[in-house]
């Protein structure tokens, strides 16, 4: 690596580092009650045992929620850099492979079912990454033949098991009745019901993305010349194929089913990523990473606050704000 | 007028005005609700078509049906009304289609507790009940002033009514709800009436910092453990103390005389929670 890209690497890295803690500060102090720096930073210090409003809201509150934010940007945007370099389209993002409408029917179904408080409240997420998972090998199924995943087909494959998945969740909630606002706030992602427990269930899930996703940072490399020019470069191409569409499935489904669907961050952060760093996923692994994390905490911490004492969906700001953003950044690459 | 005069004019909550010939005798009623008020003031032998939704009270549920919540315009037509009644809020999506087919439509849009004395009213004028829904009124009437003189006793306690306890965010009561009116009259204050109108997702630190006295929910008791196990929410003062019930929702959420059996119960359960 020339030294004047490593200088810039280095400078955009720490930029990302300040724009991390500026982005856990506010995520800390802001929100339906709003605290100032200084007495988050007393309540840190005192540890999580106190239990005055004020701890329990930065301890059992807003940390495990913020954690959670960032792991599932993190799982989103590596999710999103593996389809959009593997299936090399620009529009390709983790709900592409049909993971979201999987997820979106397990959850609904089991709302409906009333399946809500069953497994210590693991009934939902449970049932979204079963169907996640079942909808993402459904795909793949349709998409090879003699052994040979054909990328095209699997992009149609994943907006067809996606379309039909969608609308048995639309019949579900038509023929449900009541409920519907509930099974509706899930769709469109929330972490409000972040805890410890389930931000230990997620961690797995986050090490193996950041790590699976550097270990094919080579071979995403060469698969953005063509799939047969990196066959050329001795490259394994159906393994390839094979395993990063299974991690991206498992980061994807991971991440839905503990937030329920939350749009644009596994579109925008690669693009956004690719811009700062270049196409080289030896450094888009962690930049997608930490940009994913710092967009989706904002976009958190946002929902909480604007209408507050109400929540909004944090799915409503990440598309609200997203799509405008993204319209901007094609326009200034002169793509529309 | 004597109050059994016809032909006479209804003005329902949309301002609109209805002229009855003479007492229908084939009315539609396209909630729950409507169903409820039309058999409490003694016109529910008028009534032809319900919605699948209606159970209340048993007989209703052996009429013929036109839809859930969602209307069957066709079936509504089939059964020849001379009145429909109408949910402005539940049937909006229908309101415009049986305008359009001149089906003679009534429309209620109740959102406080005086409001559902004005639907009673309306539907005993508008079925010729004028004397069994003016008493059933003055009993809202009457809550509504016993509450007013003793409003000047302290602040009674806090009370959250929630639709759900897991998962979080829990759906709670805000303003321009008969519940809203219902906690006040039984003597407590509505602790998440100033985040918003209807019920709205009420953020978890908002309810902690809120925290009330007692929790009503319409979650059956079986389905409460979350609360006790929950990190933050069992730090509340209502879990901690006990003070969470469970309530019957059709006491609470439907613009019926069956609100004032609510009241009483929401009465009951604050003078235990004061009593300690």
């Amino acid at each position: 690596m020339p030294a004047s890209s490593r200088r810039r690497y280095a400078a955009l890295g720490l930029l990302l580092c300040v724009l991390a803690v500026v982005t856990a500060v506010a995520a800390l102090c802001l929100g339906s009650e709003r605290l100032l720096p200084s007495h988050v930073w007393r309540i840190l210090q005192e540890g999580g045992s106190a239990s005055d409003s004020a701890s329990v809201i930065v301890w059992q509150l807003r940390l495990p929620r913020m954690t959670m934010a960032a792991m599932v940007g993190v799982l989103l945007s590596v999710a999103g850099v593996i389809l959009q370099g593997l299936l090399r389209n620009d529009l390709a993002d983790p709900y592409t492979i049909g993971v979201s409408s999987g997820a979106a029917m397990g959850a609904s179904a089991a709302v409906l079912a009333g399946w809500e408080a069953r497994w210590h409240g693991f009934g939902v997420p449970l049932a979204a990454f079963v169907c996640a998972m079942a909808a993402t090998a459904l795909v793949l199924m349709v998409a090879r033949r003699g052994g040979v995943l054909r990328v095209s087909v699997f992009l149609l494959a994943g907006i067809v098991v996606g379309s039909f998945m969608w609308s048995v969740v639309t019949l579900m909630l038509t023929l449900a009745g009541a409920d519907v606002g509930r099974v509706l706030f899930w769709l469109m992602g929330s972490f409000a019901d972040a805890e410890w427990t389930r931000v230990r269930l997620l961690l797995p899930f986050v090490v193996l993305g950041f790590v699976g996703l550097r270990a094919m940072a080579y071979g995403l490399n060469a698969f953005a010349l063509g799939e047969e020019s990196a066959a050329h470069l001795g490259l394994e191409v159906e393994k390839l194929k094979r395993w990063a569409i299974v991690l991206a499935a498992l980061c994807t489904a991971a991440a839905v089913s503990v937030s329920g669907i939350i749009g644009f961050v596994g579109l925008v952060v690669p693009h956004i990523a690719r811009r700062l760093f270049g196409a080289d996923h030896r450094q888009l692994f962690w930049s997608a990473a930490v940009l994913g994390a710092v967009l989706m905490v904002w976009a958190d911490t946002l929902a909480r606050s604007v209408a507050r004492p109400a929540e909004i969906p944090v799915g409503v700001i990440t598309a609200l704000l997203g799509a405008p953003f993204f319209i901007a950044l094609l326009r200034r690459e002169r793509l529309v | 007028m004597p109050p059994t005069a016809f032909p006479r004019r209804i003005t329902d909550f949309r301002g609109k005005t209805l002229t009855l010939k003479s007492p229908p005798r084939r009315i539609v009623s396209l909630t729950p609700g409507t169903t409820e008020v039309l058999f409490a003031v003694g016109a529910g032998k008028q009534v032809v078509g319900v919605t699948s939704y209606c159970d209340y009270p048993p007989e209703a549920r052996r009429l013929p049906k036109v839809g859930d919540m969602r209307t069957n315009v066709e079936a509504v037509v089939a059964l020849r009304p001379d009145l429909v009644v109408a949910d402005g809020v539940l049937n909006r999506r229908f309101i415009p289609t049986l305008e359009r087919l001149k089906l003679p439509l009534l429309v209620i849009a109740p959102k406080t507790w005086l409001d559902v004395a004005r639907v009673i009213r309306l539907l005993g004028a508008a079925t010729g009940h004028d004397k069994q829904a003016e008493s059933l009124a003055q009993r809202f009437h009457q809550a509504e002033r016993e509450a007013r003189s003793r409003s000047l006793s302290a602040t009674g306690p806090g009370v959250l009514f929630t639709l759900n306890v897991e998962p979080l965010p829990m759906w709670v009561a805000g303003r321009n709800l008969f519940v809203d009116d219902m906690i006040r009259l039984a003597g407590g204050r509505n602790v998440a009436a100033d985040g918003g109108t209807n019920y709205y997702p009420l953020a978890a630190e908002a309810l902690l910092v809120r925290n009330p006295d007692v929790i009503i929910t319409t979650v059956p008791e079986d389905r409460l453990s979350p609360l006790y196990e929950h990190p933050v929410l069992k730090r509340l003062k209502a879990v901690q103390t006990r003070q969470v019930y469970s309530v019957d929702s059709n006491l609470f959420v439907r613009p019926t005389p069956r609100l004032l059996g609510g009241l009483e119960l929401l009465k009951k359960i604050l003078s235990r929670a004061q009593r300690g």
